[in-house]
């Protein structure tokens, strides 16, 4: 049967969720990067930006002396993530087998589901529609025979809008695209490579054999080979979801103060807590993100001897954790808590138990708690350190 | 009775620790009614001869002291007397040096002369093991006096109150908190108990001390008895001068004297009677002062390179000159002995010496390897907090991000000290209308406390101290991480305390002259004598000199010099009047910050504009400079001759002058300044006059031997460029450093009629290479090229002769692919292949590297052997990009010309020709080439740039209005498109910007 693969692109996509907001910020070069030092790397450049000749990848440093007045967003995993989330309901109408990819950028299979919704194209304008109104987002859709043409189509045109490639024309379609439009060669590495090797269209790398790529590219040749005709058998994959509990919070005011953020932690704690005691499961993993005030993110993780559900205990295991991960000064503006690897809670015992299980009187107290706290809310009853001292 | 003294005491020499300056801890002593006072700094002696002198103005008597804190263990030493001092200074620096130091052992091996408090077992058990002399049990209140106390009467000794005193008020806890956050790399929150002080460590009065021990008072008894047997009249003034290999004074002084005379025959080829009589005054005057060690010392050290510059007021010594310590003849440049040693100097003046700088640490080595680590050191740095660093390190501590702390910093000058800042932070043009947050205003607060608190040491540049006998009896000394012996103290504390230092300096220049020499030589079998040169006995070189044509001059070479030398001599009547040599030392004398008015007005002057000195009293003085005070020593004279100082007072003046701060001395010096001089009859607005030309030179000033000094290197860089172009290019490039980035001498080297030739496989070596009209790049161009790679590409070219194709090159030298990859699109077998093989090149780099790799491992199906490609050749552009990429720069154009077609369009007036236009508005073109920026009149940021076109290099100046409006534009690597309007000044032409857009993008609102 014939594939009808639809890629949804938004070029810039934390800029143009900031730019719905922030009116100022458009028809301005605008780039987002970790404030942390002159020499971070730029994640995303807004199309202004670009045709001042900044690029993605490149240090702060040199993208001010290129456009002294380029507009520095540093990155917001918050709005990105209810941006994506709105994206994905939209799309969801359509098709249940979707694949976002990276921020902005989405896959749907629509294969089989012509009668409902008419050809791909169709569905392509309408979805572009759809963004425009509701989100007040410019995307633009590719619409094609697999996820890599779909993919370069929806990047091919200038402005937002449907590119449709016909089934069967996709290796004449690529042919005269510069080669920066296959996967894999974007990265700076290759790329390079392919410019001291003077190959700048695609045909011109669709022209050579897999024994003279390989010289270039090692173990990738034959992927690229493959790439560069026009074909790419993968099929669009929905992503795998394992079951894991976790809470975040953004901090009203960037804080640096251990003891305040300890208490913001011990909140995400008890949050955590009790929707694991909820569902029966206790965590044998925790992963902590912090998200700094420049834009840069830490992760720490901490894998549990024993499975822990216990807001003390897990607590205890928190607050370690938080210290091996909270190294830099600077203040942080969002914290992340992920419990995973849940095992059920009243689970097999170990024979030879050398953990000191909890006192009756702990576990009837967290039970009390819990009720308490289904019952009337969690600001009901809190733990006196998720107070702070400030 | 002797009354209760503080004697553990802590100022902001303590590193990363201290809070209070030795001023206000002095002053806060008087104020309580201390007669005496002990510092005692952690681990060093880093502030004492500041100590003796603040103390002294107080009106306190000092004691010297410090805490020794190891990891696990502290006690405070106090000196007795000289014996305890030596003492004290060999065990801090054991503790500095040595690994494996261990307190108590160094303490009971360096005991005698020094007073021992602590309150750690582990330190006094041991001790009082040998004996229970000066040892005392340490009673602090809040550091567990109930345990020091019990472990008194365990140990049986006497008991000493401290108030391990950090603080004068309570404020300052907060300011010592973040010290130590700072000096952790933490953050408050973070901040341990025991890596701070406590809360009560303050300097309180004796009552309120004596409240914490109404159950021992003899613990306070025994402070001010510590404090009254503890030596407190130190005197550091007198000289330590080196010992010449050991020889006795007589002895050594026979020495000079005969290598005078052997030296004085050397350069005049005979002793005449004016050199006979200048030597002899001088020699007395050396024999008197006891300077002939330190003489023999400074010639063994400046013979260990043939080329170089002896600096400071040692030029005008005869003795120097005949030794070739110094170069410029002092007779023959009318330069005065008594500006380096006269009867009333009582510091010694110190000799500087400038090295090729890839020399320099040979030299160094051989001083160490002459004397040992135990007679000679370093003198050190000490690097405290300065505006910009206390504001970012504080802001760090408060938790900010790198990039709001940036767009706070950049409004303030890097020459901003910590207690400016918040002035500095308010209106600065680049960001108005800001409100500071509150967190902001705590940091700027806290900031600006944040002064003269000692972090670390470092390595000073250059100087070199000797003593006779053992350096650490006089200093502690400390390991730098070079490796090198350090002493505790800066420069200025070094000379409070006697010791003689010798600059041993690097210069750039020095190793370019000896580069272009040598070129020279083998191209041309051209030799020149490095100590008899003269060279502006070279009628090219005066051109070049008085064309201001000086760029790779040494010292010459900024835009500001290199115009001053053009109003000076285009067109000046007075010109085969002024001495070529002497007008350059007064040119380079007088560029310095805030002398801009001055300056024009000396060029008038000299072009024959009628002048009086400011008052008769001065005519004599000023003289030589046309009545402008221009030399450091004119300070000194001018208040001689006017206001009736002595020499030794005038000399106090100009050293003040030149050293900054001290504003309260400067004030004292006015005061006499103005009543002497009204006492003479000088009416006052002539003082304030004068007194304001003698303020001109704070900070930044040359006294005129050493001005002549630097005069003749420039001279001899002028004739190198004059007569001997590619190489002196080559070699200006080539030891980098220069005022100018290479593209900018590049593209000076073309408006010399050069031809640039790209780097070369078989033609380039490591550094630029002149010859002739060309000038090669050198393999060091190549950016990212390993020095090794490289070495070995020339070695083997060297051995097995020139590369025949780029296969070869592979087969014959073992090198990266990546350095093969860079010296390919760099050009360099440009040569050997067409530039279109490039692409090709690349493919057979691949081939190659790829037979190596899969050496090991084969895949199951083999694939037949690939057949290279045939690439097509790159188009222009990429071959541009890849040589900016690869170069750094282009070089085989002027970038300017790749913008051809829209520069015709806008048809800008050439640079060349820009003198046609005067008091005119044009349009011109420009690649920036260097920029200073500076502070106008009334304190707003201004700019002058220098850009180049193709024809010429010019100066374009952006006065406040214009700087407000277009400093964000300035952004360096873009063709700019200037308007404004042409003045004229002296024959020299400036653009003064009014609006300044891109050529490459289009003109933009500004």
């Amino acid at each position: 049967m014939e594939r009808d693969v639809l890629h949804l692109s938004i070029p810039a996509f934390p800029i143009e969720l900031a730019r719905v907001s922030d009116l100022s910020l458009r028809g301005r070069p605008v780039a987002v990067a970790p404030g942390n030092s002159e020499r971070a790397l730029l994640q995303c450049v807004s199309a202004e930006a670009r045709a001042e000749g900044i690029l993605e990848g490149m240090p702060l440093f040199r993208a001010r002396r290129i456009c002294p007045s380029l507009v520095l967003l540093t990155p917001d995993p918050e709005l990105v993530a209810k941006g994506m989330q709105a994206l994905l309901e939209l799309s969801g109408q359509y098709t249940p087998v979707w694949e976002p990819t990276t921020p902005g950028r989405l896959f749907l299979d629509l294969t089989g589901g012509r009668m409902l919704f008419g050809p791909g194209r169709d569905v392509a304008a309408r979805l572009e529609r759809e963004i425009d109104g509701r989100l007040r987002l410019a995307g633009s859709v590719g619409v094609a025979g697999n996820k890599l043409i779909s993919r370069i189509a929806a990047g091919y045109l200038r402005r937002p809008g449907v590119c449709d490639i016909l089934r069967g024309s996709e290796r004449s379609f690529i042919a005269p695209l510069p080669v920066a439009v296959l996967p894999g060669v974007g990265n700076a590495r290759e790329s390079v490579l392919l410019q001291d090797l003077n190959l700048r269209r695609v045909e011109e790398v669709a022209a050579l054999s897999v024994p003279q790529l390989r010289l270039a590219f090692g173990p990738f040749a034959p992927l690229l080979h493959q790439r560069s005709q026009g074909i790419d058998p993968s099929p669009v994959q929905p992503p795998r979801r394992s079951p894991e509990v976790a809470e975040e919070s953004f901090l009203g005011q960037e804080e640096t103060d251990d003891a305040l953020l300890l208490a913001e932690l011990c909140r995400l704690v008890e949050g955590c807590g009790l929707r694991l005691r909820q569902l029966g499961q206790a965590t044998r993993r925790l992963v902590l993100t912090l998200t700094y005030a420049d834009g840069v993110t830490e992760q720490g993780t901490a894998s549990l001897d024993t499975s822990l559900s216990h807001d003390l205990a897990l607590f205890a295991a928190v607050e370690e954790l938080y210290y091996k991960t909270c190294r830099r000064r600077v203040r942080l503006r969002g914290m992340r808590l992920v419990c995973d690897r849940l095992t059920a809670r009243s689970g097999q015992l170990d024979l030879f138990a050398t953990a000191p299980t909890l006192s009756p009187h702990a576990e009837a107290l967290q039970d009390s708690l819990d009720q308490l706290r289904t019952k009337y809310g969690m600001a009901t009853v809190r733990w006196g350190r998720s107070i702070g001292n400030a | 009775m002797s009354a209760f003294t503080h004697l553990h005491v802590h100022s902001t020499f303590s590193p990363q620790w201290g809070v209070r300056s030795l001023e206000d801890i002095c002053g806060a002593a008087r104020v309580m009614g201390m007669t005496r006072l002990a510092l005692t700094d952690r681990n060093g002696l880093y502030g004492i001869p500041h100590f003796l002198e603040a103390a002294r103005e107080a009106g306190v008597a000092p004691i010297i002291g410090a805490e020794a804190v190891t990891p696990e263990q502290r006690a405070v030493l106090l000196t007795r007397d000289e014996t305890g001092y030596a003492n004290l200074c060999r065990l801090l620096s054991d503790l500095h040096c040595r690994t494996g130091f261990d307190l108590p052992r160094a303490i009971s091996e360096y005991r005698g002369g020094l007073f021992v408090l602590s309150d750690d077992p582990s330190v006094l058990g041991p001790l009082r093991r040998h004996s229970d002399e000066d040892l005392y049990v340490e009673l602090s209140p809040g550091h567990q006096m109930h345990q020091a106390l019990a472990l008194a009467r365990e140990l049986r000794l006497p008991t000493v109150a401290t108030s391990r005193a950090l603080l004068l008020d309570p404020e300052d806890f907060e300011l010592h908190r973040v010290v130590r956050a700072i000096a952790l790399n933490t953050k408050l929150s973070r901040l341990r108990p025991e890596e701070t002080a406590k809360e009560g460590d303050q300097m309180v009065s004796p009552q309120r001390l004596a409240d914490f021990f109404p159950h021992c008072p003899e613990a306070l008894e025994n402070a001010g008895r510590i404090a009254g047997a503890c030596k407190t009249d130190w005197d550091f003034s007198e000289t330590i001068f080196p010992a010449f290999r050991g020889m006795a004074e007589a002895e050594a002084f026979a020495e000079l004297s005969r290598r005078a005379l052997e030296g004085a025959i050397w350069r005049y080829g005979g002793i005449d009677e004016t050199v006979e009589a200048r030597l002899q005054k001088e020699l007395v005057m050396i024999r008197d002062k006891g300077f002939a060690h330190y003489f023999l010392v400074v010639e063994e050290i400046a013979r260990q390179s043939p080329r170089t510059c002896g600096r400071g007021s040692a030029a005008a010594s005869l003795v120097a000159y005949c030794l070739g310590i110094t170069h410029v003849d002092p007779i023959k440049h009318n330069l005065f002995f008594e500006r380096f040693l006269n009867p009333g100097r009582v510091d010694p003046p110190d000799i500087d010496i400038d090295f090729p700088w890839d020399e320099r640490d040979a030299v160094l080595d051989f001083a160490f390897a002459r004397y040992g680590a135990r007679r000679a050191a370093m003198v050190a740095n000490q690097i405290g907090f300065k505006g910009r660093s206390a504001l970012r390190e504080v802001a760090k501590v408060y938790g900010m991000p790198d990039g709001e702390i940036k767009a706070v910093t950049e409004r303030i000058s890097g020459y901003c000290k910590a207690d400016q800042t918040a002035r500095a932070v308010e209106g600065h043009p680049l960001f108005q209308g800001e409100k500071l947050s509150e967190d902001w205003q705590a940091i700027l607060r806290i900031s600006q406390k944040l002064s003269g608190h000692l972090r670390h040491l470092s390595l000073h540049c250059g100087g070199l101290i000797v003593v006779p006998d053992e350096i650490r009896r006089y200093v502690p000394v400390e390991v730098s991480a070079k490796g090198l012996p350090v002493i505790q103290w800066e420069k200025d504390q070094a000379e409070a305390a006697g010791l003689v230092k010798i600059d041993i300096l690097g210069n750039r220049s020095l190793a370019v002259i000896r580069d272009a020499m040598a070129a020279a030589k083998k191209n041309t079998g051209v030799e020149i004598d490095y100590a008899s040169w003269c060279p502006l006995e070279d009628e090219r070189t005066r051109q070049l000199l008085c064309s201001g044509e000086t760029m790779g001059c040494f010292y010459i070479e900024s835009p500001a010099t290199r115009q001053l030398l053009k109003r000076m001599w285009t067109g000046n009547p007075r010109a085969a009047e002024c001495d070529l040599f002497e007008h350059l030392v007064i040119a380079s004398s007088i560029i310095r910050p805030a002398a801009n008015a001055f300056i024009l007005e000396f060029v008038a002057r000299m072009r024959g504009k009628a002048w009086r000195s400011l008052h008769p009293l001065l005519d004599d003085v000023l003289a030589e400079t046309y009545g402008i005070a221009v030399y450091q020593e004119q300070i000194t004279q001018m208040a001689m001759a006017l206001a009736g100082f002595s020499a030794f007072e005038g000399d106090q003046l100009r050293k003040i002058i030149s050293k900054k701060h001290k504003e309260k001395k400067l004030a004292d010096y006015r005061q006499m300044f103005l009543v002497g001089g009204q006492q003479r009859g000088v009416p006052v607005e002539t003082l304030e006059e004068v007194w304001s030309q003698i303020l001109s030179f704070a900070g930044y000033s040359f006294c005129k031997p050493h001005s002549a000094s630097y005069a003749l290197v420039s001279c001899k860089s002028a004739f190198l460029k004059a007569n001997h172009p590619a190489e002196f290019m080559a070699a200006v490039i080539s030891n980098q450093g220069g005022y100018y980035s290479p593209f900018a001498y590049l593209s000076e080297a073309r408006r010399m009629g050069l031809t640039i030739l790209p780097p070369d496989i078989n033609e380039s070596v490591w550094p630029y290479a002149g010859e002739g009209r060309t000038v090669r790049v050198g393999l060091m161009q190549v950016e990212g090229l390993a020095r090794k790679a490289a070495e070995a590409l020339l070695r083997e070219r060297e051995k097995g002769g020139s590369y025949s194709s780029f296969d070869e090159f592979l087969r014959r030298v073992a090198i990266d692919p990546a350095d093969a990859k860079r010296l390919v699109k760099a050009g360099c077998f440009d040569g050997l292949d067409k530039k279109e093989r490039r692409p090709a090149l690349q493919w057979e780099l691949l081939r190659f590297h790829h037979h190596f790799d899969r050496q090991g491992s084969g895949l199951l199906f083999e694939e037949p052997a690939a057949e290279l490609p045939a690439p097509s050749a790159y188009d222009d552009r990429t071959v541009l990009r890849q040589e900016v990429e690869t170069l750094g720069m282009l070089i085989s154009c002027h970038p300017l010309l790749l913008h051809r077609r829209e520069l015709a369009k806008l048809k800008p007036v050439p640079a060349a020709r820009m003198g046609e236009w005067v008091g005119r508005y044009i349009t011109m073109i420009g690649w920036w080439v260097t920029g200073k920026t500076v502070q106008a009149r009334d304190d707003r940021p201004m700019e002058f740039v220098t850009f180049e076109d193709t024809t010429a290099i010019f100066d374009a100046t952006f006065f406040p209005q214009a700087y407000e409006r277009f400093c964000r534009k300035l952004s360096r690597s873009r063709p700019y498109l200037l308007k404004g309007k042409v003045e004229e000044e002296y024959g020299v032409a400036t653009l003064t910007v009014e609006w300044v857009g891109f050529v490459d993008g289009g003109p933009e609102k500004g």
